[in-house]
């Protein structure tokens, strides 16, 4: 299904959010005219502290001004700028193709808000759309002006059959692009290896943030009958009675199997949200994911 | 627990039609999901559940299949036994015999039996089973265990009185009968108690209840009534009975086809002292009288036995038949018998267009036997109906009937015989006299007509020398005279059963009841005839074609002892206070009541059907 990023965004929301910043819980040493404040010391305008100069400092940055009043030689230090280099990784398997409100188009809605913000405070951008690997890659980029280069990206993409493989996508992530970062995985999580996906992603020294994406149907189906379920990834199918208490068994499995995957995210040090489809982007934006301290 | 139609649990089987509607279901709905990996692990353990889960799986099915069993089970019928008291079972013998007719009050005894089996019948308790039994000489079961009070009184009001004398023995056998049904049963006996002493079956396993009806009202009655004919007069004997304790006076009077012939008045001592029963004989009054009745000239308690009667035509004359070449002991023998014409032809002469109601046939058989009775020596090869299958030489006697009316003071022992046909004894005949070569005598009825066989001729023995001759002869006669019954029913007691048998020339009878009914007869089998409960004139019509060719007749009248000691009230008071007490009083016992329980059956099938609904459209979505 194809469904546009922009369309889902209008101006009024972009507007707002301009305001927000994505959040790391460490620093990345892209230390270069970024827009966030780096704990290293840089080149920015934003004066820092004074060191005593040592043979090989630069003289432009002695303060001039101070060995004038002292006769002592002083670094002026400034405050370095960093960019952050934001992943966004966005599941387009034929299972997020799926759901009364689309989960792909969903998703993609949640990355175009995301490297929005994250292009408009001059991180570095970079996304793809995975299945078993990567099928569409959007290429680092930074500043505003990747905004709509970006937007068209996330309109052109597409889902893709084949069953999700995270483990193997991040492989051929990683063999694009390997700088760390934050990597931003929007998935319905709907795979054998989400665990090991994940171990995958915070091995190659990223930091995680998981959005789940879900269709509430997913949780709770509203099924009947002598029924053959048809998975849309692989064309497996399943005889199941949905009777009630089957679907009630089938409720609580899929609960806990959510909880599941945001305990294990909280041992690793991995943010989680659970989204579903039904829910307002902009709730999700400026509540959930305030909330979970993730912009 | 029992079924009352165990075939009918083959509809279990369709258990397995539901149980194949199951595995063969219908091809699932294909629903295509964004992935079956939360389906996948849920399959995977539902495989690990234990049988009861997987059977709670399948509710609906054992829904169905107990539904189907209860069905099957409630379409067989099942009973089950429970020990429970019995309601009462009441019988009511009500006596309808002639005694009942005896006034009582402003009615007779037969309706205060009535009224007071129906007071009985009041105050019954619903549901109390009742049983109506009326009876004169013959029990007859009017209701039967019915829980219907209306129904029980019906039957009660519907009892009519006969004319016939009562008879307790069989009633009290049927009414063992009717309680050993249903133990500690009552039994309400209603009668006058003219009959006499019952005596109570040893197995009457029930509490018996006399109830008394009638008093004590003067009867005397004509007790025999026989008329004589003798060579130019006649002569009637009557009996006459006195049944009340007080010595009567009575007018006997003799009526000759109507007229009043004479009267007497005749004193009769008190019952039972002896002289209460007088005979008295009148005389001499015309030959040519065609019907005597005897008249006690009063009126008394019991009108039935007040009057009797006796028909008398003059028997018919017998047509016979002699087809002889030596007819000299034959028509010696037969023409000395009364009644009887007979006349004589060769057998070159016989004609069959001539009727006759006894052929005698001697040495000689036309190709077909005439209509009649025949008589029949020495029969040749080739004879209609007899199998002549050579000659016997001088067989000896070796066999004898004595008990056979034909036989009845005929002594053959010293019979010769030099030459006999040997015949094949029909299966229809009786064997007489035979030898141990074959039959000499032997009698039987072929298609209604009666035959006589002598297998030897009388010129080739010695019989018509002997003694026994004549007598044979004599028997002979009167066993093939058609007109026969007209000597030997004198009279009829009402409810006797008389034999009527189809004169020879004739092919139906018609018999005509006092009271108008009329009931017909057809083919040659000798006839009971029973319906004699009406006091009266009975003619016998025999018919050939629409031509009435003889009348019989005969008179069903009250004359037994026995009958009109109905009203001898000196009985009734004497015995059923003795009978009432040594009724064994037996208690209610626990009987086994058969319950069918199908309906319960039916109403929880009906409630399996409706939780089956109730999951299927509520729960299960």
């Amino acid at each position: 299904m194809k469904a546009s990023p922009a369309a889902l965004i209008d101006h009024a929301f972009l507007r707002r959010l301009d305001r927000l910043q994505l959040l790391s819980r460490r620093g990345y040493g892209v230390v270069s005219g970024g827009g966030r404040r780096s704990r290293q010391f840089g080149s920015s305008i934003e004066f820092a502290d004074y060191r005593n100069y040592s043979p090989g400092d630069d003289f432009r940055h002695v303060d001039w001004n101070v060995f004038g009043r002292s006769n002592r030689l002083y670094i002026k230090l400034r405050e370095a700028e960093e960019h952050l280099a934001v992943h966004v990784l966005v599941d387009g398997s034929r299972s997020m193709d799926w759901g009364r409100q689309n989960k792909f188009a969903y998703a993609k809605s949640l990355a175009g808000s995301l490297g929005y913000i994250a292009l408009n405070r001059d991180d570095v951008l970079a996304a793809a759309v995975f299945s078993e690997s990567i099928t569409q890659y959007f290429a680092p980029a930074q500043g505003r002006a990747f905004i709509l280069r970006y937007f068209d990206f996330l309109e052109q993409a597409e889902p893709v059959s084949g069953a999700t493989s995270l483990v193997a996508a991040m492989r051929n992530y990683t063999a694009r692009n390997a700088q760390r970062g934050l990597v931003i995985l929007i998935s319905d999580m709907m795979t054998e290896d989400a665990y090991r996906g994940i171990t995958a992603i915070q091995e190659g020294g990223h930091e995680l943030v998981v959005l789940h994406v879900l269709d509430w149907a997913e949780i709770d189906p509203q099924l009947n009958g002598e029924l053959s379920l048809v998975d849309r990834e692989t064309g497996r199918t399943i005889n199941v009675a949905a009777d009630a208490e089957t679907l009630n068994q089938y409720r609580e499995h899929a609960l806990a199997w959510a909880d599941q995957l945001e305990t294990f995210c909280g041992r690793r040090n991995a943010r989680y949200v659970r989204l579903e489809t039904s829910w307002p982007l902009e709730e999700v934006v400026f509540q959930r994911l305030l909330r979970r301290v993730v912009l | 627990m029992s079924l009352l139609v165990p075939l009918a649990l083959a509809w279990a089987a369709l258990a397995g039609l539901v149980l194949l509607f199951y595995i063969l279901r219908p091809r699932s709905l294909r629903v295509e999901v964004p992935s079956v990996f939360l389906w996948r692990d849920l399959v995977q353990r539902e495989q690990a559940l234990t049988l009861w889960q997987r059977l709670r799986r399948h509710l609906l099915l054992l829904l169905q299949l107990l539904a189907i069993l209860l069905l099957a089970l409630v379409l067989a019928r099942p009973e089950r036994t429970a020990n429970t008291l019995p309601q009462r079972h009441v019988v009511h013998l009500i006596d309808a015999s002639a005694s009942m007719s005896v006034a009582y009050g402003d009615a007779t005894r037969l309706e205060a039996a009535q009224a007071a089996a129906l007071e009985q019948i009041a105050i019954s308790e619903p549901g109390d089973r009742l049983t109506v039994v009326s009876f004169d000489n013959q029990p007859a079961v009017l209701a039967y265990q019915t829980p219907d009070r209306e129904a029980a009184r019906a039957a009660i009001e519907s009892i009519t009185q006969t004319a016939t004398v009562g008879a307790t023995e069989r009633t009290l056998q049927l009414a063992v009968s009717l309680a050993d049904s249903l133990p500690g049963s009552e039994v309400y006996l209603y009668t006058d108690g003219s009959f006499g002493a019952p005596v109570m079956p040893e197995s009457l396993n029930a509490t018996v209840y006399f109830v008394r009806v009638g008093a004590p009202a003067a009867n005397q009655g004509i007790s025999a009534f026989a008329v004589r004919r003798r060579a130019d007069s006649l002569q009637a004997f009557v009996q006459v009975q006195n049944y009340s304790p007080q010595a009567a006076t009575v007018p006997l009077a003799i009526l000759a086809d109507g007229q009043p012939l004479e009267r007497r008045e005749i004193t009769l001592a008190p019952y039972p002292q002896a002289g209460s029963s007088l005979d008295v004989v009148f005389g001499d009054f015309p030959a040519e009288t065609a019907r005597v009745d005897a008249v006690l000239d009063h009126e008394d308690a019991l009108a039935a036995d007040d009057r009797a009667a006796a028909m008398l035509n003059p028997p018919p004359v017998l047509r016979a038949l002699l087809v002889s070449d030596t007819p000299f002991f034959l028509s010696t023998v037969f023409g000395s018998f009364p009644h009887l014409a007979l006349d004589h032809v060769r057998p070159v002469e016989f004609r069959p267009a001539d009727v006759y109601d006894l052929y005698i046939f001697d040495g000689w058989l036309p190709a077909a036997l005439p209509p009649g009775n025949w008589l029949i020596f020495d029969p040749p090869a080739g004879a209609p109906l007899l199998a002549v299958t050579g000659e016997i030489l001088e067989p000896p006697v070796a066999f004898v009937a004595p008990e056979h009316d034909l036989m009845r003071f005929v002594d053959v022992r010293d019979l010769r015989v030099s030459r006999a046909q040997r015949l094949e004894l029909p299966a229809w005949a009786d064997e007489l006299i035979g030898s141990n070569r074959g039959p000499l005598l032997f009698s039987g009825a072929y298609d209604g007509r009666r035959m006589v066989v002598f297998t030897f001729s009388l010129m080739e023995s010695n019989l018509p020398l002997r003694t026994a001759f004549p007598v044979l002869m004599g028997n002979v006669y009167q066993w093939l005279n058609p007109y026969r019954m007209q000597e030997a029913v004198t009279h009829v007691q009402p409810q006797d059963v008389i034999e009527l048998g189809l004169h020879p020339h004739a092919d139906r009878l018609v018999v005509e009841q006092p009271g108008g009914g009329r009931v017909s007869f057809a083919g040659r089998q000798r006839i009971p005839f029973s319906a004699t409960a009406e006091l009266g004139v009975y003619r016998v019509a025999h018919y050939a074609g629409e031509q009435e060719i003889y009348r019989e007749i005969f008179i069903v009248s009250l004359q037994e002892p026995a009958g009109s000691a109905a009203g001898a009230e000196a009985n009734v008071g004497a015995q059923l206070p003795a009978l009432a007490g040594g009724a064994a009083s037996v208690p209610p016992v626990e009987l086994p009541v058969f319950q069918e329980i199908w309906r319960y059956l039916a109403l929880l099938a009906l409630a399996l059907l409706l939780c089956e609904w109730v999951w299927y459209h509520r729960v299960r979505t």
